[in-house]
């Protein structure tokens, strides 16, 4: 189970709440815009910290009142609503730069194809980020969130910049690739009618409340 | 980014090539090294080849303010000579114990002269005149020159219609080249700086009108090798020789 | 015209380009931290004042500091066996003080106009702030970094004032090009002071070509 209990201030913003995701599915996270949900993921990454504030992951505690782990220390794979792929770097090098650094060079760069090829940007090893489409770029960005072997996987409004089929396609790849690993996984949109069309759990966030009443809607096929 | 790794150690080592941080090269009769007053520029090359001529050593010369150069010595300037414009910033180098008052000595006089580009203005009074609208001296907060200049100005009785029209210099050296560069119309400076400037461009001023501008030396340093050179140059420029040439140069004996 | 001179100042000039460049930079990306911190625009402040001073002033200052007289001096020479005032380690850090400020404000603006979701993301990547910094941050602040060092490189070759103070101006070793060209032109040497003047001038506006076409690219 994924825990999460925030109580977050950025500046005037306050994000407050509960949160309970199931491993091995897409937990949906839904509101309008403005009302906290990046802020969420943000605390889960590490990069901010909600006072008080606690989060768990299986057995592992990322923070609690006595701890509070850092980003580079979490098992966790984001992407951020502006994919923040490394312009300087090639596809390859971006997605290879959260393997293992214990593995030789040679190790890391076929991993990093790996991972591309099952984000089906295979063929991209060697593209610059700025020469790649919106449809590229996000499967860039998802296997470079994946090449690390994640236990929480955390997307920011994934399926925003791309046109309907290409939505369909890369949804259910996530859900798949999800499904498969058992990983948590948190998909974050403003779009109520996308929401319900990746369907599955689902959880509302609102003018900073994370609000506790998921409404579990069970699966439904694309 | 590699390529600038790669970039570093051969700058590095082109930098110590250059040799930013290597010592210097230690010569066989290593130079002596003297600290001047700006105003004796043109007389202590003149000096320095004559005496190099003569017994070989060979002599570098820094010129500056005295001040300048007083409190670098006080601070460890590695300067054998000290040749001031006036004795109170050599009494300065000896209070502090950078420079030897066993060695002080007065080598020379110093006059002042009124230059100016075309015709001199035959007289201190005739400064009065609204035509010398910029007068060049050196500032006579820090500088012997400058000093002398306000005085001679005052007892001549003119300093409060030429007050205004003052152009303070850092350097006496500074407030030759005003005139000759037309920046001021007339200069109150050392006579030892107007070398090959035509006679009619220049008048010296009464001695009587400011305190004697008594141009003092002193041995600096610690190694006695140096120190024994150094005090047998200035025993040179104080003989018969060296005296030849500073006269030329417009320096009157010490009285 | 002797060229030693000029040999020295290039000499001197990378040395205090390579470290004003580091000093430089590591300060920079102490300032361009997201985390404020109390008193950072007072430390910046600081590190930009000697640009308001003059240098001879600034030199003054520091010869004070630095010298025989000074209990830093004197603790210097005792521990070196030289002391660091009139010497060409004196002319490399009178230079270094001058180019300092440069470097640290124009690496500080460079390292803040990277994207800071890109070392975001890098943190979650499983890099620690510093691997984030030289992997992400610094070569995509690249350009404005090496325009950084090229403006040091030419402060740092036309230092006077600064380098005069500390470093006296000792002919064989601390005369740099600038120092020879002041004392040609006060001796009337003007042939002399307009070769090194042509040469010094020369470099300097290679230099700031340099700055020019790197900082003119927009990020893209």
């Amino acid at each position: 189970m994924l825990g999460v209990t925030v109580d977050l201030q950025r500046g005037n913003f306050r994000l407050t709440g509960t949160l309970e995701a199931p491993a091995g599915a897409v937990t949906v996270v839904v509101g309008p815009s403005g009302a906290g949900k990046t802020s969420l993921l943000l605390a889960i990454t590490g990069l901010v910290r909600p006072r008080p504030g606690r989060v768990v992951v299986d057995e592992a505690v990322w923070q609690d009142e006595a701890r509070f782990l850092p980003p580079e220390e979490r098992a966790v794979g984001w992407v951020p609503q502006s994919l923040a792929l490394f312009p300087h770097l090639s596809a390859r090098d971006n997605v290879a730069f959260g393997v293992e650094r214990t593995l030789a060079r040679a190790e890391r760069r076929r991993r990093a194809d790996e991972a591309l090829a099952a984000a089906g940007a295979a063929g991209l090893e060697e593209r610059r980020p700025s020469t790649l489409s919106g449809g590229e770029a996000q499967r860039v960005a998802l296997a470079r969130a994946l090449a690390r072997r994640p236990r929480v996987l955390l997307l920011d409004e994934p399926l925003a910049a791309l046109d309907r089929p290409l939505r369909r396609a890369l949804a259910t790849e996530i859900r798949r690739v999800v499904e498969r690993e058992g990983l948590y996984a948190l998909h974050v949109t403003h779009d109520e009618e996308e929401a319900e069309l990746l369907g599955g759990r689902v959880v509302r966030v609102e003018g900073g409340r994370v609000l506790a009443n998921p409404l579990d809607r069970g699966a439904r096929s694309p | 980014m590699r390529m600038l790794a790669r970039a570093l150690p051969v700058t590095a080592a082109l930098a110590l090539v250059c040799g930013a941080t290597v010592p210097a090269v230690a010569e066989v009769t290593p130079p002596l090294r003297v600290a001047a007053a700006s105003d004796l520029a043109g007389a202590l090359e003149a000096v320095g080849l004559a005496y190099g001529r003569e017994t070989g050593q060979k002599i570098v010369f820094s010129f500056g303010s005295s001040g300048l150069l007083a409190k670098q010595l006080r601070e460890g300037a590695p300067f054998d000579l000290f040749l001031s414009a006036d004795a109170r910033f050599v009494d300065d180098t000896i209070a502090s114990g950078a420079c030897d008052g066993r060695e002080r000595a007065v080598y020379a006089r110093g006059r002042l002269v009124l230059l100016a580009r075309g015709a001199a203005p035959p007289s201190l009074r005739a400064l009065g005149e609204a035509r010398w609208r910029r007068v060049a001296i050196a500032n006579p907060d820090h500088a012997p020159y400058g000093r002398a200049a306000v005085a001679a100005l005052r007892a001549a009785g003119v300093y409060d219609a030429v007050g205004p029209r003052l152009v303070y210099a850092d350097s006496v050296l500074r407030a030759v080249q005003f005139v000759s560069s037309g920046n001021a119309d007339v200069g109150l400076v050392a006579r030892s700086l107007v070398g090959k400037i035509p006679a009619e461009s220049w008048v010296l001023v009464d001695a009587a009108l400011h305190p004697p501008i008594e141009q003092t030396l002193a041995v600096c340093g610690r190694d006695v090798e140096r120190r024994m050179a150094a005090a047998a140059f200035a025993r040179w420029l104080r003989g018969p020789d060296g005296r030849k040439i500073l006269t030329a140069f417009g320096f009157e004996e010490p009285r | 015209m002797t060229l030693g001179p000029l040999w020295l100042s290039l000499g001197i000039a990378l040395a205090s380009t390579l470290i004003a460049g580091s000093v430089g930079v590591a300060l920079a990306a102490a300032l361009a931290t997201r985390r404020r911190f109390v008193g950072r625009e007072a430390v910046d402040a600081l590190v930009t004042a000697p640009l308001v001073v003059p240098p001879t002033v600034l030199g003054y200052y520091v010869l004070t500091l630095l010298g025989a007289s000074s209990p830093l001096g004197r603790a210097i020479e005792s521990l070196f066996g030289a002391p660091i005032v009139f010497t060409r380690a004196g002319a490399v850090l009178a230079a270094t003080i001058g180019a300092l400020p440069l470097v640290v404000k124009t690496a500080r603006a460079a390292l803040e106009g990277v994207d800071p979701t890109l070392v975001d993301v890098a943190r979650t990547l499983g890099a620690r702030p510093l691997r984030a910094f030289f992997a992400v941050r610094l070569p995509l602040a690249g350009r404005g970094v090496v325009a950084a060092l090229t403006l040091a490189f030419a402060r740092a070759l036309g230092d006077f004032g600064l380098t005069l103070m500390v470093a006296g101006d000792i002919p064989g070793r601390t005369r740099t090009a600038s120092l020879a060209i002041y004392d040609a032109l006060a001796a009337g040497r003007e042939a002399e002071a307009a070769g090194l003047v042509a040469v010094l001038t020369a470099v300097g506006i290679v230099a700031l070509y340099g700055v020019n076409r790197l900082t003119r690219r927009t990020v893209g």
